[in-house]
């Protein structure tokens, strides 16, 4: 068992182009479930690489527990992963596959047997050790390739999208099985991943990536309540938060079309504090922050209902007024009709506000 | 219409064979009777007989299979490998080698007899087995269809067994062969063909009876009468197509059988 130090890990694959990972410090803690979340090409995967030695860094260390594992061989480094395609070997039973890695380090054929059957009893993969896994359901090589990652008790665990090819429903069960499996089998979990759902429901902490760089580390909670940027705060939350680009007034508050609005008195001092250009600042709400006034019989402000989308429980709302444009999030039985002209209110905690930079005064 | 087709496709290919076997069943002095018996309805041993006692002609198989099944063993070997390593390996001088392998292959092969057959004979190693084996070693098609087929191996395969601590021997041996099997067999079946009907490198390059194959010891029928036996010729020419189609039905099978099991439980 050990955590994971990452310091100034760089890895560029070409001169001339971004750097993949870029300059990623960061700490895992022992027994941590860390989330890597990012869009495609961010990176996450490259960095997952270098920690298991897939990959090499151009620049930086990599501890695993104390140890310096930069020229470390992936199978000296007591890592294991779980791909995305789940990478079994196709020649071979789920139990032979189970078994490989104990088979590479010559681990005695009893204890072999032993740690076979209880990493598949883990996993209940009792019935289907026999199979190939060829005749194996998608959710079922899923669970043979945990075991195959878990067999040996590794350090840490490496885990690469590892639910992206199972439908909706097997993704769920098989997330609460991983979770499950976390709790049972103690050991670091980095955990990869593009969907912001995984993200927050699995992770300790959440890693969240852009263009090779880590723009954020914080709880799940975290991240969604305060977003260390503008990339941040759309890209986690379905559907995503809101941005309307306006100005500072002198008064502190924000002014952009259909919207006027005093800010808290917090967040005007931490904006007007930075500088003297009011202009190029964004303000983001959560469609679930963003409430729709006539609704309640009060005066309509210009705004006009664009989309409704029902999704049973809840409906969206797409409000527009002139250039901006505000997603609300409404309660079962709302009805609103597209065309209809109603008004915003945005309570004061529900705002975020970003800089001409795209960053969060407050975080 | 399409069975029609392949009916007359059939017939194009199958005549010749049914023509030399036909021949090979009569006496030489009844083949140019008129009208043509088409199936002897007296059929003739004599031929095979003559072939199997008179000749060496069990030898010619003999050697004939050695040469190509060592041949076809080691290049499997050493294909595989080179392929393996040319695919996903990085070093210094790779696509300078690939080049050059194919570059190779644009060498007629008739070019390359004189010059062989110099090396061959400074190496002293003229009328032995080693001078029929040693150059067919040389083809680099192998190592480019077998490239063709580890490339088609998803590299996470690769990624997984280096995490459970296989080194690159490990992941050759139990990872890419397994999963390059079709294209050994394909390999397989190409050179072994190629080395069971070559004819003109084994008759410049061996010169004693004892070192004939299939194929040159067949031409050794024919000059030996003024008239050729042309019955013996045949019967020769049916029973060196026995033991290839014995090698290829092997090597279907486990083209097919392979990927039929995995379609149906799939």
């Amino acid at each position: 068992m050990a955590g994971v130090r990452l310091s100034g890990v760089t890895r560029r694959y070409a001169r001339d182009e971004p750097a993949a990972v870029d300059a990623v410090s960061l700490e895992i803690a022992d027994g941590e479930l860390f989330v890597l979340l990012g869009p495609s090409g961010c990176g996450k995967s490259t960095l997952l690489k270098l920690i298991g030695g897939l990959e090499e860094p151009d620049e930086g260390e990599i501890h695993i527990g104390e140890r310096l594992v930069n020229y470390v061989s992936p199978g000296r480094r007591d890592v294991a992963m779980v791909f995305q395609s789940y990478a079994l070997y196709p020649h071979m039973t789920a139990r032979e596959n189970i078994r490989f890695p104990l088979k590479m380090r010559k681990v005695a054929r009893a204890e072999a047997d032993d740690a076979v059957e209880r990493a598949a009893g883990v996993l209940d993969l009792g019935a289907l050790l026999h199979r190939k896994v060829d005749a194996l359901s998608g959710g079922q090589r899923q669970r043979v390739a945990v075991a195959r990652a878990i067999v040996r008790d590794p350090a840490v665990l490496l885990m690469d999208e590892p639910l992206s090819n199972l439908d909706a429903l097997l993704r769920m069960q098989t997330r609460e099985e991983l979770l499950r499996v976390h709790r049972s089998v103690p050991g670091t979990i980095v955990y990869v991943t593009h969907d912001q759902v995984e993200a927050m429901t699995m992770g300790d902490r959440i890693g969240v990536m852009d263009r090779g760089r880590l723009v954020q580390v914080a709880t799940p909670l975290e991240v969604y309540g305060r977003p260390a940027n503008r990339f941040v705060a759309g890209f986690v939350g379905t559907p995503p938060m809101s941005f309307v680009d306006g100005e500072l007034t002198p008064e502190g508050g924000f002014r952009a079309e259909g919207i006027d609005l005093a800010l808290p008195r917090e967040l005007a001092r931490a904006a007007l504090r930075g500088g003297e250009d009011r202009e190029g600042w964004s303000l983001g709400v959560r469609p679930e922050a963003v409430q729709v006034t006539s609704l309640n019989g009060g005066p309509p402000a210009g705004w006009t209902v664009e989309a409704v989308e029902h999704l049973g429980a809840d409906s969206i709302v797409g409000l527009r007024h002139g250039r901006s444009f505000l997603r609300s999030r409404l309660g079962f039985g709302a009805t609103v009709t597209p065309g209809s002209a109603v008004g915003v209110w945005l309570p004061a905690e529900g705002i975020h506000l970003f800089d001409a930079h795209g960053r969060n005064v407050l975080a | 219409m399409r069975r029609a087709a392949v009916a007359l496709f059939c017939l194009v290919a199958l005549a010749p064979f049914l023509y030399v076997l036909s021949t090979s069943l009569k006496q030489t002095r009844v083949l140019f009777d008129y009208p043509p018996d088409w199936i002897p309805n007296d059929p003739y041993g004599g031929n095979y007989t003559k072939l199997l006692t008179d000749y060496p002609f069990v030898r010619w198989v003999f050697n004939t299979l050695l040469v190509a099944g060592v041949v076809t063993a080691v290049k499997l070997c050493i294909d595989s490998m080179a392929a393996y390593a040319l695919t996903r390996m990085r070093f210094a001088g790779r696509r300078v080698v690939l080049g050059a392998m194919v570059a190779t292959i644009m060498i007629p092969p008739a070019l390359l007899i004189i010059p062989l057959f110099f090396i061959v004979r400074d190496a002293g190693l003229l009328d032995t087995y080693w001078a029929l084996i040693l150059p067919a070693l040389a083809n680099p098609v192998g190592v480019l269809i077998l490239r063709a087929f580890i490339q088609a191996v998803p590299e996470e395969l690769e990624h997984a067994a280096r995490v459970d601590n296989a080194n690159a021997w490990q992941v050759y041996r139990h990872v890419i062969l397994p999963a390059i099997r079709p294209g050994l067999v394909v390999v397989a079946s190409y050179v072994f063909l190629v080395q069971y009907v070559d004819f003109v490198w084994p008759l410049v390059a061996t010169q004693s009876d004892s070192k004939l194959l299939v194929s040159t010891g067949l031409a050794t029928l024919k000059p030996r009468t003024i008239n050729v036996d042309w019955g013996l010729t045949s019967a020769g020419c049916v029973l060196s197509m026995v033991p290839i189609t014995v090698v290829f039905l092997v090597f279907q099978r486990q083209l097919v059988g392979r990927s039929l099991v995995a379609g149906l439980k799939g």
